[in-house]
């Protein structure tokens, strides 16, 4: 045996010496791995001959077995029949069904979601439409496995633990169906590549041991460790067609593999970084619109930093191979080592693709949801910059309430003389009891929604990393984790927010119009008024200055939202929350909504998340992080993000990163969760060139003092834009 | 042949007498120029620079032309301006801002209120308030009360200065100064007459004077192409030097030629020099 195992260490240092000393050699095949198929067809199908054979799978299956078993059989099928391919320029195989937008199961779960929903709710769409503007779904791809618990087990030890489990249900049999298919694939995988016209490649040799490894055993090397997140990512997003929604916790599962390679001699620090460049590109090829979360650092149960050296690793692999995917979230705490911090921030205004997550406030809002200590010491972040207790929670988010719409629908309302207000208060309540009505509509079509999940969406590959889902027979996305969490999101507060604060100023304040012809105006699109529109626009009474009206606009918005929502049951046997997050909804909402008082044409974009409109906040980043403590926190603690517009000349030098981390510690301190640095790009700049009324706070740095963007001249505002591009001329 | 630049600095409108030694200021009392937040250049921490209106230099290359009038004063950004033709000479209703209004009137207890506001950020990262201008000591005696406002509520306090004042300024700024950032625009006494307008000697005896005060100092020379640069800023340097002011307490700015805009937009003559690139 200990012949065997040193066998497989040497060909294990071959394979870091050989694979990834000249890792710019292997990076055109890596980049064009998840762009196109690039499997040997010899070895099996495409992804079309396995869409056909599932389809009739699926239609033998129809009425006579539970869908979970029949979506089963179909991954089964899949894990038997794709072609796959090995390369001696990558470390991981490659897959026939390779594209996120053509998977397998896309179209068959879309049809069972139509039946299911006919089946069990027919009236909820018809009664989503009554929440003007917003979007109410079937979600379902937000899950993070419980990767400690599977890197424990290895696909050997996941077959065995769902084989030996009491429970007997459809739900169960489909797991072991498809706990078995895996396993098997990983042995075809091996058999594939040792017939594989490269097998004698020092690459493809070693693939070949850590293939064999985890065909028998749970992973032992940080390759092993690597290739077995891969697979496991891969059957879950792409074959069983649900999102991984992070590689978890990556620094701390992986520092006790990377260490033990270096006590043995298996691995040197630069061949295991190289080793995580090839795997970062493989999110870097697939390149999803969603991108691949991953999050690093965190605090041990004794109070210090899960920071290590493998955390160094990884900022200096973002740092080099500047890839927007994998997306990078850190745990920051007091405990954050400096050099980590600095490094990262540094790399954030270097447009590298890192937000920061405190945990302090993280844990303030799980209190608030009534998650314990533990759980929020532990939590998972996940997706953009969300999070849940690890491996005992699920989120979905099924509803993005427009919020600028309610003030498009009041003021259409007063137009057409069905509303009146005497005061502004009057309008206020208004526009809250709309809101109010709108979450209640939206809360009973989730319940609608998610009832039965279980029937479109069994989650059998993620289940199968849950225990309690495989002691059970439960799905892991429905109703089978101990907290099944429901989040409402919300676009545009800070417009809706800003509108009510040029409603107030146009109709009573300076009695300009009164709100039905206002409402005229709305629907116009400020036709006639493009005054009174870039007025408003230019306004300094917007949320994000710090400015007394719009914070009690904004908390008292978010309070009303907050008790439609918090806590309320959902209908998988946990609860609703609040959240101040908009994923992209800003945008796409905004191009469909009208007009808004705040000087917004229709079509344009919301502000997002938390955030101030664009160009809303003129009175800096201090004023911006002081305005959070307006708000109570506690009201969306689904989740807070804060997105800092600056501009790199800001934040130059040493000075500059002691901003920054001043800037997202005061963040933190009031409540607000994650911080993104927007660092302008020579683009943005162009369109604060064409649009300078949205940037009026942008400024830049001449030498020893800033000045605003809009004073400059257009000359100079192409110098800087030609800086941006880096290709300054003479 | 005289050269423009020297046509321009000897021209009336730059012939500045040192009012201060007549004591005849026009006015006590500044008008406000501009408030910036997260200033990180203007002295230790995360600061909030405030900026007076009015200076008794007429520095030809200054980056803050619409600083060197007591008087508030209109500019209009031409790059901005719609030509709307309905100009009501108010800033607020001004559509797309172009027309800016600099000098506004602000209180003390104002000035106190929203320097306060980011005071969580000062004490995180060491930092305060910084008066600048203009020239602050132009107006010391309010400099001073505004900065013993300061100190009771326990702000850490800067001062922007050319210097150019008299010792009753300094006396009266020295116990509520935390520390001084004094521009040394020139060695050569012809050549700061000639591009700022007075005489250095002033401004050297309250430099010395600052040293043997032993205050917390950092001295900043911009190096003008043409003017101050070469052997005048190495002559500054030897000068800082025999005060025995450390080197790391001497900053040298690299000057840029980007406030142009600014010159136009006020309708004043653009005097500044070419800057390298």
């Amino acid at each position: 045996m200990d012949i065997i195992n040193r066998g497989i260490a040497v060909v294990a240092l071959f394979l870091s010496v050989s694979a990834f000393a000249a890792f710019d050699d292997d990076l055109p095949y890596l980049k064009s791995k998840w762009r196109s198929d690039v499997t040997d067809k010899s070895t099996g199908l495409g992804v079309e001959e396995l869409k056909v054979k599932a389809e009739k799978i699926a239609a033998a299956g129809k009425g006579v077995k539970p869908w979970c078993l029949v979506k089963a059989e179909i991954f089964k099928m899949v894990c038997e029949e794709m072609s796959v391919g090995f390369s001696p320029h990558d470390a991981f195989p490659a897959f026939s069904c390779w594209s996120k937008k053509n998977r397998v199961l896309t179209k068959l779960i879309n049809e069972r979601i139509a039946e299911v929903d006919s089946t069990y709710c027919p009236d909820a769409k018809v009664k989503s439409k009554e929440v003007k503007g917003s979007i109410l779904r079937h979600d379902y791809d937000h899950a993070v496995p419980d990767w400690d618990r599977i890197l424990k087990l290895g696909f050997p030890g996941i077959k065995a633990e769902i084989d030996a489990s009491k429970a007997t249900n459809d739900y169960s049999k489909a797991m072991r169906i498809v706990a078995d298919a895996m396993l098997n694939n990983v042995k075809r995988l091996v058999k594939i590549a040792e017939d594989s016209k490269d097998a004698n490649n020092p690459v493809i040799k070693a693939e070949i041991a850590a293939l064999k490894n985890l065909a028998k055993a749970p992973p032992k090397t940080a390759y092993e460790v690597m290739l077995f997140q891969l697979l496991f990512f891969y059957y879950g997003e792409h074959l069983d067609h649900l999102q991984v929604r992070s590689l978890g916790n990556w620094d701390r599962l992986l520092k006790p593999y990377y260490e033990a390679d270096l006590k043995s001699g298996r691995s040197t620090r630069e061949e295991f970084k190289n080793l995580v460049k090839h795997f970062w590109w493989q999110w870097g090829s697939l390149d999803n619109w969603w991108g691949q979360p991953v999050y690093i650092g965190g605090t041990k149960a004794d109070g210090t930093t899960e920071y290590n050296e493998v955390s160094r690793i990884v900022l200096e692999v973002v740092d080099e191979v500047h890839v927007p995917t994998p997306k990078l979230q850190m745990k920051i705490a007091s405990n954050t080592p400096d050099d980590i911090l600095s490094k990262a921030l540094d790399m954030a205004r270097r447009h590298r693709s890192i937000v920061f997550c405190g945990e302090e406030p993280m844990a303030k809002a799980m209190a608030a949801m009534g998650f314990s200590a533990e759980e929020a010491r532990t939590l998972d972040i996940w997706g953009c910059y969300e999070f849940q207790p690890r491996a005992a929670a699920n989120t979905t988010l099924p509803c993005i309430i427009n919020m600028p719409r309610i003030m498009v629908d009041l003021l259409e309302k007063a137009r057409i003389g069905e509303l009146k207000a005497a005061t502004f208060e009057d309008f206020e309540k208004e526009f809250h009891q709309e809101l109010e009505r709108r979450l209640e509509i939206s809360l009973d079509v989730v319940r609608a929604y998610e009832a039965n999940m279980d029937e479109f969406i069994p989650a059998l590959v993620h289940s199968l990393s849950i225990k309690s889902c495989v002691d059970e027979g439960k799905n892991a996305i429905g109703n089978g984790m101990k907290y099944n969490l429901s989040v409402i999101l919300q676009a545009g507060s800070g417009t809706a927010v800003d509108a009510l604060a040029a409603v107030k100023e146009i109709v009573y304040e300076r009695k300009e119009m009164t709100l039905a012809e206002l409402g005229q105006v709305m629907a116009d699109d400020w036709k006639g008024h493009d005054e009174l529109r870039l007025r408003m626009r230019a306004s300094r009474r917007k949320w994000g200055n710090n400015e007394p009206l719009t914070n009690k606009l904004k908390r008292d918005l978010y309070r009303v939202f907050g008790a439609a929502v918090n806590g309320k049951a959902n209908s998988r046997g946990g609860k609703f929350f609040a959240s101040g997050h908009s994923i992209d909804f800003f945008y796409i909402m905004g191009r469909h909504t009208k007009a808004t008082p705040d000087g917004r044409m229709k079509g344009e974009e919301f502000s997002k998340n938390i955030s101030p409109a664009p160009g809303a906040d003129r009175e800096g980043p201090t004023a911006l992080v002081a305005s959070i403590n307006a708000i109570d926190t506690r009201d969306i603690p689904g989740d807070i993000i804060l997105d800092m517009m600056i501009h790199p000349s800001t934040i130059q030098g040493e000075k500059g990163l002691m901003a920054m981390k001043v800037l997202i510690d005061r963040y933190f301190a009031a409540g607000g969760c994650a911080m993104h640095f927007n660092v302008f790009s020579a683009e943005e700049l162009r369109d604060a060139q064409e649009h300078p009324e949205r940037y009026e706070n942008l400024q830049v740095r001449m030498c020893g003092w800033n000045v605003r963007w809009n004073d400059l001249s257009k000359k100079l505002q192409d110098a800087y834009i030609l800086r941006a591009e880096g290709v300054l001329q003479p | 042949m005289i050269t423009r630049r020297e046509m321009i600095a000897s021209s009336a409108a730059f012939a500045v007498a040192p009012l201060f030694a007549r004591g005849a200021r026009p006015i006590k009392t500044p008008l406000m120029l501009d408030t910036k937040r997260m200033a990180i250049w203007d002295g230790p921490g995360l600061r909030t620079t405030f900026f007076v209106k009015g200076c008794p230099l007429k520095c030809i290359w200054c980056h803050n032309p619409e600083s060197l009038k007591v008087e508030s004063e209109w500019a209009r950004f031409k790059h901005l301006c719609r030509n709307c033709a309905k100009c009501t000479m108010d800033e607020a209703t001004c559509p797309t801002r172009a027309l800016k209004l600099y000098g506004k009137a602000m209180s003390i207890d104002d000035i106190v209120a929203k320097a306060l506001e980011d005071k969580p950020f000062y004490d995180k990262s060491g930092g305060g308030v910084t008066l600048s201008g203009g020239e602050p000591l132009f107006f010391w005696e309010w400099a001073a009360e505004l900065f013993a406002a300061f100190k009771k509520v326990d702000l850490h306090t800067c001062l922007d200065t050319s210097l150019y004042a008299p010792k009753a300024a300094i006396d009266a700024m020295l116990p509520v100064t935390d520390m001084w950032l004094a521009d040394y625009k020139a060695q050569d006494d012809e050549k700061h007459k000639k591009y700022t307008g007075v005489s250095n000697v002033v401004i050297k005896r309250n430099l010395e004077r600052l040293v043997s005060e032993k205050v917390k100092l950092e001295v900043r020379c911009l190096s003008v192409p043409g003017c101050t640069d070469g052997e005048d800023l190495v002559n500054r340097h030897k000068y800082l030097k025999s005060l025995g002011i450390a080197d790391s307490a001497v900053v040298d700015l690299e000057y840029y030629d980007y406030a142009r805009s600014k010159y136009l937009a006020l309708g004043m003559p653009d005097t500044m020099p070419r800057a390298n690139r």
